[in-house]
């Protein structure tokens, strides 16, 4: 009869921290405190509008079940009506950093906020 | 025409591949149940779940093997598109792919870790896969932008979380269920041998 086997060992201890600091990296490399300025639509990954975050506005935009409508005020951005099942995009709630997103899988539409940036320029050197 | 003995080798191998499809079945069965059960509890994202079907392939990863715990998430993946209407849709591709991604990092490293690493780092492996592999799959399926990796990082802590919370139980679970129910080789239970 060998020892008894513990509940938690103590390779299962440096495994969680070591994945947990993985994960907290990948939290900390991605995350984003710069307010957005424009958020970029797409469904089924083509740009169909672009809407400025200092202005008011509401879109509506046709994906593949209907149409999802999107909201800008505040300078934050958000589903406020949408025709898949769950509504998980609506309860996403409001977006305003660069980076964050809205996904409504079902209907194919993703709202991206992004910078104000120009997209694809890095800069130009005179 | 077999002798009586090739005879009863041929029925007790038969009666050996019924007992590990009947087992399959019911892992496949607990497992696509739990994860319709864990469809009810909300959670901040719908793809953060606490994961005992996961559980599920780890028993039967420790009770049966590599294989059969491949064959248990892959089965339980369709089991559950067809049933929740995910059939067909790229949700399937990601569980599909986030299951068998699982069960394979969970081999790799129930052999690596040996004595050393126990079910719940095996556990906890198993769950940070499935969710690096889904936000994988579904940056590259749905989104094709690299935006969607915000949300990783966050998700990959719970995903550790949960990891930890499902070895724990399925450990606690496996040594109070009587062991002719899960008789295998390689066991799971904390007490035995």
């Amino acid at each position: 009869m060998t020892e008894r086997k513990k509940l938690i060992r103590t390779g299962d201890v440096v495994l969680s921290v070591a994945l947990i600091l993985v994960a907290i990296a990948v939290t900390l490399l991605t995350a984003t405190r710069d307010p957005g300025a424009r958020a970029v639509i797409r469904v089924n990954g083509s740009v169909v509008a672009i809407l400025n975050l200092d202005q008011q506005e509401t879109v509506g935009v046709e994906g593949d079940l209907g149409v999802t409508v999107v909201e800008v005020i505040d300078g934050g951005v958000h589903i406020i009506s949408s025709p898949c099942p769950n509504h998980t995009c609506m309860k996403m709630g409001f977006v305003r950093m660069k980076g964050q997103m809205l996904v409504c899988v079902p209907n194919r539409v993703v709202v991206v906020v992004e910078g104000g940036e120009q997209e694809g320029v890095d800069g130009i050197v005179g | 025409m077999a002798s009586s003995g090739n005879r009863t080798s041929t029925m007790a191998s038969d009666l050996q591949g019924l007992r590990r499809v009947s087992r399959l079945a019911i892992y496949v069965a607990i497992g696509a149940a739990v994860a319709g059960l864990e469809r009810l509890v909300p959670t901040p994202l719908p793809w953060i779940r606490l994961g005992l079907a996961n559980g599920v392939a780890l028993i039967a990863l420790y009770s049966m093997g590599f294989q059969a715990a491949l064959i248990v998430n892959i089965t339980r993946a369709l089991l559950v598109g067809l049933l929740f209407g995910t059939w067909a849709t790229p949700a399937l591709l990601l569980s599909l792919g986030g299951g068998i991604a699982a069960v394979i990092v969970m081999e790799i490293v129930r052999r690596m870790g040996q004595s050393r690493i126990g079910p719940v780092g095996v556990s906890v492996s198993g769950a940070f896969a499935h969710m690096l592999v889904q936000f994988i799959l579904a940056s590259l399926l749905l989104v094709r932008h690299g935006s969607l990796m915000v949300l990783a990082g966050p998700s990959l802590i719970a995903a550790v979380i949960s990891g930890v919370l499902v070895g724990v139980v399925v450990v606690v679970a496996v040594d109070r269920i009587p062991p002719h129910l899960l008789s295998g080789k390689r066991s799971l239970s904390v007490s035995g041998e």
